[in-house]
Formats: structure tokens, C-alpha cells, sequence
């Protein structure tokens, strides 16, 4: 009988444990926090992943990993459990806020899933739960400007076979991600070529080829606090299924050198008027001049 | 006399069906050619600032009705720093006291530092409050219109601008290198302190621009 108890007691607790974390945030009227994972267990070796929800209040924004020209990035910090690792954030697809004054920045309105990719070691030591935490960061704007972070956890059992969770949300947060160039779904070959007038100074073009007919393409350049490409040198020129975007990079701050791969983010709307990312790598290699 | 008259009709007719022509367009196919979005255009002044080029002149007025301007501070290394009270980045770095100390620390090196609200809705009263909450010993120049704001296309607050001696344009951007105010001393740097160090032991600006952090200037439409 008390064998029974406990049993059932068991059970319920385990179907009790939530696959949905909540958190507080520091201005729950303006900006909620959430993490969700689109699994309900962990599991040895398993790959899984976490969501950062964001739930913005209408008529307030906040940021993208780059702001554009005011603002401040919305920043995630992860705590993971021994053994776990997390890939870099995947940031959904922002819009351009334009301000008076030409004041052109980027960011999110209503909601925004910042998503990790999180690999589980290779050997769980022990059954016991597992807590996944985050702290995110962001400035809210409307005609004001408001900092702001939350704390959020999620707790996840072990278990030998985790089964999907939250599908339909995890569905949802796909459709706000940017596919890579060279990803089997991309819409687009994309082709980079760059040259140098002086060492310090980086001319790049891109070539898209599409594969399906769109109605508009954006461009929002590489983030990288060394990297400064000026807007006025952005061109897009599109012509049937192709697009060439053009622009010019260079260091700003104290930075000597700049020599890394990273990411420009090409934005274009189908016919339907959706708007889809689709991220492009571009090699940066510049020198300052002595 | 009939034949002039119907002919006149005729003609009017046919300029007005013209015309209407004209404008019955068919309507645009579903599918039309993309349009490029481009960064949007910035408005400009006639005559912005550049890096390396003469600072656009000026004259506006700080809280007491004072004309001050850029010809009046001829000969002197002269900082602009854009302002809204309103901006919670402001209100760090007037709380840590960050630009009146450097505006104290190069007071007898021929420095004038200039503050410049070109926040929309605020006036002189609320410059005049804020210069008297945190004592300033430098004035706060009202731009509510955007005039100058936008000739030197600040965008964020703060934003700061270093002028030379002869008037040119040395340094655009950031107060410093910490957003979020979290880095530890030894790896803040203050661009601002390090421009003016440079050019008060007359040697060049090694850092002439950085990306500057805040929030938008809020200007007027």
C-alpha cells in the first residue's frame, strides 16, 4: 500500500515538472521572459533546444545583436549544468525602426525567440534534474527608453528517451529564424567576392542567385565591434531572380585588426508579404595602417 | 461658326480622354520586378559634419538666453556632448559624474565643453534643472528644433564631438568603449579623455571615431 503510494506520488510529480520555465523580470510590463525547450527530458549525447521567449509590450521595442544606429543590444548569458554546452544564440529575423533625424535602428516588436542549440555530455552521472538557466538584458523603447533583464530557468529531467515538446511554439520560433546560404531549404545561392583599395578598407560584393520569386530584399550588414560599414555604401540592385548587394567595411574603435568570418543577414519578403532571413558568411580581413 | 465650336468639343474630348487615359493605368502585376530596399535615405543638412573636414558653425542658446556658439570659442579645443536628461544612459554617467570631471580636468587647457539638448520636448527649464541638480560648470545649449543636432547628425545621447584649435573636426562617437557600464577600470577606455590627453601634448587623435551608444536623439518630426 505505501509502496503504491510513493509510486503514485512519483508519477505525479514527474508529470507535474514543467517543460516551460517561467522567470521574473525586472519590467514585466514591458518586456516578459520565458524559456522553453523543445524537449521534456535530457539525455545522454543528446542534442536539444532552448528558447528564450520574449513577449514585448505593443508599442515598445527592443534590439537586435546590433542595434543600428541608437540603442542597445539585447543580450542573453546561459548557466548550463555540468558537461552541457550551448552554440552561440540564433537571433530571429529584426525590422528597421526609422526615428526622426534619419535615426535607422534594429530590432523586435511583440515577440522575439532567441534560440540555442544545447548538447548534453556524453555521459549523464547521476538521474537528477537538470536546471538550465539565462539572464537576458535589452533596452525598451517607445518614445522613452527603459533597461531591463529577466532571470529565467528551466528544469528538465533525465531520461532515456526525451520526447518533442512545446511543438507547436517550437514551429512558430522556426519561422522567425534566418536559414544559412548553403542550407538545403535556402532560397538562394549566394556567391561573396571582395577586394581591397587599402589594407584598412574592405570592398565586398554578394551574389544572389533565387530560386523562387520575391517582392523585396533587405540587407543588414555583419555585427562586430571593430567592424564599421557605413550605410550610405550599402547598394542592393536586383534584376529578375538576381540580387547583387554591395557595400564597404573598415575598423572603428581601437581596433588594429579585423580577421574573422562572420555573418551578413539578407532579409527578403515573399509574395505572401512574409519577411524570411537568410544568413550569408563574409570574410573580413583588415589592417590598420601604422 | 457650329463646325469651330464642334471642332473645339472634339479636340477638348480628346484631350480629356487623353487624360483620363493616362491615368486608368492597368493595375501593377501580382509578381512585380522586386524593389530594392536600400538603407533608408538620411536626411541631411547642407553642409553635415566629416571627420577630418571644418566643424559646421553654430549659435544656440543655453538656459539663462546666452548666445554661444562655435566662433565665439575660436582658438579652443571645443567638446559637444548631446544630452537628454530623459536617457537612462545620461543619467549613469551624470551620476558617476563622467563629463564633469573631464570637463574640469581640461578647464585650464583651453577645452570649452559644450552640452546640446535637442530633445523635441524638453526647453530651457528642463536643461536649467538638470544643469542646477548636478552643479554643471558647463552650459547646456537648447536645440528643441534638431537644427544642429541633425548638422552633426548625432544620433544617440550622450554622442560626443571633439572640435580642434583651428576648427576641425577630430572625433565623433562614443563617451567610451562600455555600453552597459559593467566593465572593470583596468578595460573601460574613455575615448574622450584619451582624445583630449592626445591633443592637449599636441599630438594626433588615435582614435577619430567609435560607434557611439545611447538612446536616439529624439527629434522633432
Amino acid at each position: 500500500m505505501d509502496t503504491v503510494f510513493r509510486a503514485s506520488f512519483s508519477l505525479l510529480i514527474v508529470l507535474l515538472v514543467p517543460i516551460v520555465g517561467y522567470g521574473q523580470s525586472t519590467q514585466p510590463d514591458l518586456v516578459s521572459a520565458q524559456l522553453l525547450g523543445d524537449v521534456d527530458a535530457v539525455a545522454a549525447g543528446a542534442e536539444f533546444r532552448l528558447a528564450v521567449l520574449l513577449k514585448i509590450k505593443p508599442g515598445w521595442h527592443i534590439y537586435w545583436k546590433d542595434s543600428g544606429d541608437a540603442g542597445v543590444p539585447t543580450s542573453v548569458r546561459v548557466t548550463l549544468p555540468e558537461g552541457f554546452r550551448a552554440e552561440t544564440p540564433r537571433w530571429p529575423v529584426p525590422k528597421t525602426f526609422t526615428e526622426a533625424g534619419g535615426i535607422v535602428s534594429y530590432g523586435y516588436e511583440n515577440e522575439a525567440p532567441l534560440v540555442l542549440t544545447v548538447h548534453a555530455p556524453q555521459r549523464l552521472v547521476d538521474g537528477a534534474t537538470r536546471r538550465f538557466s539565462a539572464e537576458v538584458t535589452w533596452l525598451a523603447c517607445a518614445d522613452r527608453c527603459v533597461p531591463g533583464s529577466a532571470k529565467v530557468h528551466l528544469d528538465l529531467p533525465v531520461s532515456g528517451e526525451p520526447q518533442p515538446a512545446n511543438a507547436e511554439r517550437v514551429a512558430a520560433w522556426e519561422k522567425h529564424l534566418p536559414v544559412l546560404a548553403d542550407a538545403p531549404n535556402s532560397p538562394a545561392r549566394a556567391m561573396v567576392t571582395s577586394t581591397h583599395r587599402q589594407p584598412a578598407n574592405q570592398n565586398v560584393q554578394m551574389s544572389l542567385n533565387w530560386n523562387r520569386p520575391l517582392r523585396k530584399v533587405e540587407f543588414y550588414p555583419p555585427v562586430h565591434p571593430a567592424l564599421k560599414i557605413d550605410r550610405d555604401s550599402v547598394t542592393i540592385e536586383t534584376n529578375k531572380r538576381a540580387t547583387r548587394i554591395r557595400f564597404e567595411a573598415g575598423l572603428i574603435g581601437d581596433a588594429k585588426t579585423l580577421k574573422e568570418t562572420l555573418d551578413a543577414l539578407v532579409v527578403w519578403t515573399d509574395r505572401k508579404g512574409l519577411r524570411h532571413g537568410l544568413e550569408i558568411p563574409v570574410d573580413f580581413d583588415l589592417k590598420r595602417s601604422p | 461658326m457650329l463646325r469651330r465650336t464642334l471642332a473645339m468639343g472634339v479636340m477638348l474630348a480628346a484631350v480629356l480622354a487623353i487624360g483620363c487615359e493616362q491615368e486608368r493605368q492597368p493595375p501593377a502585376p501580382a509578381d512585380e520586378p522586386p524593389r530594392e530596399a536600400a538603407a533608408p535615405a538620411v536626411e541631411h543638412a547642407t553642409a553635415t559634419a566629416a571627420i577630418g573636414e571644418p566643424a559646421p558653425d553654430f549659435v544656440l542658446e543655453d538656459w539663462s538666453g546666452r548666445r554661444i556658439g562655435l566662433t565665439g570659442h575660436a582658438g579652443d579645443i571645443v567638446v559637444l556632448e548631446w544630452i537628454n536628461p530623459d536617457c537612462p544612459f545620461v543619467q549613469r554617467h551624470y551620476k558617476e559624474g563622467t563629463m564633469a570631471r573631464l570637463a574640469a580636468k581640461y578647464a585650464d587647457r583651453g577645452v570649452a565643453w559644450l552640452a546640446i539638448n535637442s530633445t523635441h520636448y524638453m526647453g530651457r527649464g528642463g536643461n536649467q534643472r538638470w544643469a542646477e541638480q548636478y552643479e554643471l560648470p558647463y552650459p547646456i545649449l537648447e536645440d528643441r528644433r534638431g537644427m544642429v543636432g541633425r548638422l552633426y547628425q548625432a544620433k544617440t545621447t550622450p554622442h560626443v564631438f571633439i572640435i580642434d584649435r583651428e576648427g576641425v573636426l577630430v572625433y565623433a562617437g562614443a563617451i567610451d568603449n562600455d555600453p552597459a557600464g559593467v566593465k572593470p577600470p583596468d578595460e573601460r577606455v574613455n575615448f574622450v579623455d584619451r582624445a583630449l590627453t592626445e591633443m592637449a601634448a599636441g599630438q594626433p587623435v588615435t582614435i577619430p571615431e567609435s560607434k557611439p551608444y545611447g538612446c536616439s536623439v529624439k527629434y522633432t518630426e
